[in-house]
C-alpha cells in the first residue's frame, strides 16, 4: 500500500515538474523565433540599402536580385510629401511591411509600386539629366508585377521601351481588352499617347482584372508631356483626384531614355512620383549652384587671358543661367503644380546650348 | 537493546553506503550545473563578439556606402558634355568651392547624405594639394568628462584629378588636363 | 573511488572542451571582412585607370601616360633619351612616375602593389615587358587585380599594350 502510494506520488511529480520544464524551452524557443525574424528583418533591409547605393552609382544597369528567402514578406515603398505639398517634410522610406525593419530615404529617389512581394527583385539605374547629370534614379521593380503597354505604336516612347525593358514582365498590346491575368502580384497599364484616351474615369476595368483586389491593379496614362494616374475601385476605373484629375507634368529634356518618363511608369501613385521628383529638384538646384561658381571661376580664369576672348564672349552672354536654374529648381519644392516646368524645360535648352556652343568653339564645357 | 557487535557493524556499512550514493548525485548534479554554466558563458561569450563583429561590419559597410556616394558624386564628377563621364575622376573647378558650399548645405542636405564622417581629397601629381569636401566629426565624451573624436574606419581610393582650365593654385598655366590623386573618406562609429 | 575517478576525468574533459569551444570562435569569427575585399578590389582598378589617365608636363603640352609615354616605350624601344625634360627615355619615364604615385599612395597606405605591363601581338600570347613591385603579391594569399586594361600601340599595328595592378596586403 505504501509502496503504490509512493509511485503514483512520483509519477504526477514527474509530470508536473516536465511540462514546467517544457513550457520553459517552448517560451525561448518563440522568443529566440521572434527576435530570430525581427534580426532577419533588419538584417535584409541593411543589405538592401546597400544593394540600392550600389546600383544607383552603376548607372544603366539592371540588377536582378534573389529575393526568395523572402518571399512571403511585403515590401513598401513610400514617399509622401508633407502637409504643404512640399519635401520639407518630407516621409520617405522603404522597408518590410508590418515590421520596424525600415530604411529612410530622404534624398535617394526611389521609385517603385507601393507594395512588392517577390521571389525576383529588380532594380533598374538611369541618370536623370537636365540636362546635365542631376542624380541617378533607381526604379524597383519585380518579375511578378506586369506591364502592359498599351499604343497604338506610334509613339517614339513606344519603341523605346520595346528596346529598353528586356527583363521586365512587360507586355505590349494595342487595346486594353487584350489584357489577361496570370496570377500576378500587381498589374499596371501603361497607356501612351493617342487621339483617344484608352480608359477613361468610371469605366469598368476589365473583367479578367475585376476579381483582383483594388490595391492589385493601377494605370497611368501619359498624354501631352503630363501623366494621370488611375486606380481600381470595384469594377471601375478612378481618377486620382477625382473627374478631372490632376495631370502631373514631366519636367525633362524629352530625350532618349528620359528617366523621368521611365520613372512616371514605375511609380505607384501621383504622389510617390511628385514627392521623389521634388526630391530631384532639390538636388537640381544644388548642383546647379555648384555649375554656377565654375561659371563664375571660368569667367574669372577667361578674363585675364587674351586667347580665350571667344570662350568669354560665350559664358559672358548669360553667365547667370545656372543660377537662374537653381532657383527655379528650389521653387519646385515647395509645391510640384506651383513648380514652373517650362522655366526650368527653357533654363534646361538654353543651358544644353550654351555648352555645345562652348564645344563647338574649341572651349571647355561647364558640363 | 544491547545491539551486537555484528548488526553494528551491518548498520555502518549501510549508514555509510547510503551518504556515498547522496554524494555521488550531489557531485553529478553540480557537475551537471558546471556544464551549464560553461554552456550559458560559451554562448554569451560567442554573442557578445558576434555583436562586436556585426558592429565593425556595419561601420566597414558604412565607410564603403560613403565612399561610394563621394565617388560619383553628381557635384564633384568629371562630366563629359553628352558623352559618358570619365570614370573614377574629380574635377578640380568643382572642388575649389566645395566645402564652403556643402557646409552651407549641410544641415538641410548633406549631413542626411553623409551622416558622422570626413571626406577628403588630395593632389599628388602635378602639385601637391588637399581639399575638404565634407566634415562633421563625431565626438564621444570619456569618463573624466573630455570629449575625443569616435572610433573611425578609413577608406581610400584613388581618383583622377581633372583640371580643364589649366591653371594651378597659383594660376600659373599648367598644361596636363588629368592628374593623380587620392579620396580619403573617414566614417565615424 | 572508481566512480570519483570518472567524474574527474569529466570535468577535465568538459572544461578543456569549452576552452576549445571560445578559442575556435574567436579565431572563426576573425575573418577577412568584406570591406577589405571591396576596397582592394576597387583601389586596383581605380588606381591602375589614374595612372594611365595621369598627364604628364611634356614642354608646352601634355603627353598621357598611358596613350602616349606607355606607347613611346613599347613601340620605339623608349624613343627620346629626355623624354618631356626628365633625362629619361619612355620606358623610364613611366615606371618613375608610376611607382612614385604608387608609393606615395597604396604604399602609404599600408599595402604593396605589383604593376605589369605586357607586350601582346594577334595571335601570340601576352609578353611579360616591365614589372614594377614593392612586393612579389601574386606569392601572397590575399591579392585582387585591376583586371587588364588595354591600349591599342598605334594604327595598323598589331601590337596590344595591356597593364595590370595587383595589389595585396
Amino acid at each position: 500500500m505504501k509502496g503504490q502510494v509512493t509511485v503514483q506520488f512520483n509519477w504526477i511529480y514527474v509530470m508536473v515538474a516536465g511540462a514546467a520544464i517544457l513550457l520553459f524551452f517552448i517560451m525561448i524557443i518563440t522568443q529566440q523565433k521572434e527576435m530570430s525574424e525581427k534580426r532577419l528583418n533588419y538584417k535584409v533591409m541593411n543589405i538592401l540599402e546597400n544593394i540600392f547605393t550600389g546600383s544607383t552609382v552603376a548607372e544603366n544597369t539592371k540588377n536582378f536580385l534573389d529575393t526568395s528567402g523572402v518571399r512571403n514578406e511585403v515590401f513598401q515603398f513610400r514617399c509622401e510629401l508633407d502637409e504643404a505639398g512640399g519635401i520639407y517634410d518630407v516621409f520617405s522610406y522603404y522597408g518590410i511591411s508590418g515590421s520596424s525593419a525600415s530604411i529612410e530615404s530622404p534624398l535617394s529617389v526611389v521609385v517603385a509600386p507601393l507594395n512588392v512581394k517577390t521571389n525576383k527583385m529588380i532594380l533598374w539605374s538611369m541618370p536623370y539629366k537636365l540636362p546635365f547629370k542631376v542624380m541617378d534614379f533607381l526604379f524597383v521593380t519585380s518579375e511578378n508585377t506586369k506591364y502592359y503597354v498599351v499604343s497604338d505604336g506610334s509613339s517614339d516612347f513606344y519603341i523605346e521601351l520595346m528596346n529598353s525593358t528586356n527583363g521586365l514582365n512587360v507586355e505590349f498590346i494595342d487595346n486594353v481588352g487584350e489584357v489577361e491575368y496570370n496570377g500576378e502580384y500587381h498589374v499596371r497599364l501603361i497607356l501612351l499617347e493617342s487621339g483617344i484616351p484608352f480608359i477613361e474615369h468610371e469605366e469598368a476595368v476589365p473583367l479578367e482584372l475585376s476579381v483582383l483586389n483594388n490595391d492589385q491593379v493601377s494605370a497611368v496614362r501619359f498624354h501631352d508631356g503630363a501623366v494621370l494616374y488611375y486606380v481600381k475601385r470595384g469594377d471601375a476605373w478612378y481618377v486620382e483626384g477625382g473627374n478631372e484629375g490632376e495631370w502631373t507634368p514631366l519636367v525633362s529634356t524629352g530625350s532618349e531614355r528620359d528617366a523621368v518618363a521611365y520613372a512616371a511608369l514605375f511609380a505607384g501613385n501621383a504622389e510617390t512620383f511628385r514627392c521623389n521628383m521634388m526630391k530631384a529638384f532639390k538636388r537640381l538646384s544644388l548642383v546647379s549652384e555648384v555649375l554656377q561658381d565654375k561659371v563664375d571661376l571660368m569667367v574669372g580664369a577667361y578674363e585675364s587671358r587674351e586667347e580665350y576672348a571667344d570662350c568669354l564672349s560665350i559664358l559672358k552672354d548669360d553667365s547667370t543661367m545656372y543660377r537662374t536654374l537653381s532657383l527655379a529648381a528650389q521653387q519646385c519644392t515647395t509645391n510640384y503644380l506651383a513648380c514652373g516646368q517650362f522655366t526650368l524645360r527653357d533654363q534646361a535648352t538654353k543651358i544644353y546650348d550654351l555648352n555645345q556652343e562652348l564645344s563647338a568653339a574649341g572651349c571647355t564645357r561647364v558640363y | 537493546m544491547i545491539l551486537t557487535k555484528n548488526f553494528r557493524q551491518r548498520g555502518a556499512r549501510v549508514y555509510t553506503k547510503a551518504q556515498m550514493q547522496m554524494m555521488e548525485s550531489l557531485v553529478t548534479m553540480f557537475i551537471f550545473f558546471i556544464l551549464v554554466v560553461f554552456g550559458i558563458i560559451f554562448f554569451f561569450k560567442y554573442q557578445q563578439i558576434s555583436l562586436q563583429e556585426q558592429e565593425t561590419e556595419m561601420l566597414a559597410q558604412q565607410a564603403i556606402d560613403i565612399s561610394l556616394t563621394a565617388l560619383f558624386l553628381s557635384e564633384l564628377y568629371c562630366s563629359n558634355g553628352e558623352s559618358e563621364s570619365v570614370d573614377n575622376c574629380m574635377d578640380i573647378q568643382k572642388l575649389r568651392g566645395i566645402e564652403q558650399f556643402i557646409d552651407s548645405h549641410k544641415q538641410d542636405y548633406y549631413f542626411d547624405m553623409f551622416g558622422y564622417s570626413g571626406i577628403y581629397v588630395h593632389q599628388i601629381y602635378p602639385e601637391k594639394r588637399n581639399w575638404t569636401v565634407y566634415e562633421q566629426v563625431k565626438t564621444v565624451t570619456l569618463e573624466n568628462g573630455e570629449k575625443v573624436p569616435a572610433d573611425k574606419e578609413p577608406t581610400f581610393f584613388v581618383i583622377t584629378l581633372r583640371n580643364n582650365l589649366g591653371l594651378n593654385s597659383s594660376n600659373q598655366t599648367v598644361y596636363g588636363e588629368f592628374g593623380y590623386g587620392y579620396i580619403h573618406v573617414e566614417a565615424y562609429s | 573511488m572508481r566512480g570519483q575517478q570518472e567524474i574527474i576525468g569529466m570535468v577535465i574533459i568538459v572544461i578543456m572542451i569549452s576552452i576549445g569551444f571560445l578559442f575556435f570562435a574567436k579565431f572563426a569569427i576573425d575573418s577577412e571582412t568584406d570591406k577589405s575585399v571591396f576596397v582592394r578590389k576597387g583601389l586596383a582598378y581605380s588606381t591602375m585607370s589614374a595612372i594611365l589617365n595621369t598627364e604628364v608636363e611634356c614642354r608646352t603640352k601634355a603627353m598621357s601616360m598611358g596613350e602616349q609615354i606607355l606607347e613611346d616605350c613599347l613601340i620605339m624601344a623608349g624613343g627620346d633619351s629626355n623624354t618631356c625634360d626628365s633625362e629619361l627615355d619612355a620606358c623610364e619615364l613611366f615606371v618613375d612616375k608610376s611607382s612614385k604615385m604608387l608609393d606615395e599612395t597604396v604604399l602609404q597606405w599600408g599595402k604593396h602593389y605589383e604593376l605589369r605591363v605586357y607586350k601582346t601581338s594577334v595571335g601570340s600570347d601576352p609578353e611579360l615587358f616591365y614589372q614594377i613591385k614593392s612586393k612579389d603579391c601574386m606569392r601572397s594569399r590575399d591579392y585582387d587585380s585591376s583586371g587588364m586594361f588595354s591600349l591599342n600601340l598605334g594604327e595598323g599595328n598589331n601590337l596590344l599594350a595591356q597593364t595590370m595592378l595587383i595589389i595585396c596586403d
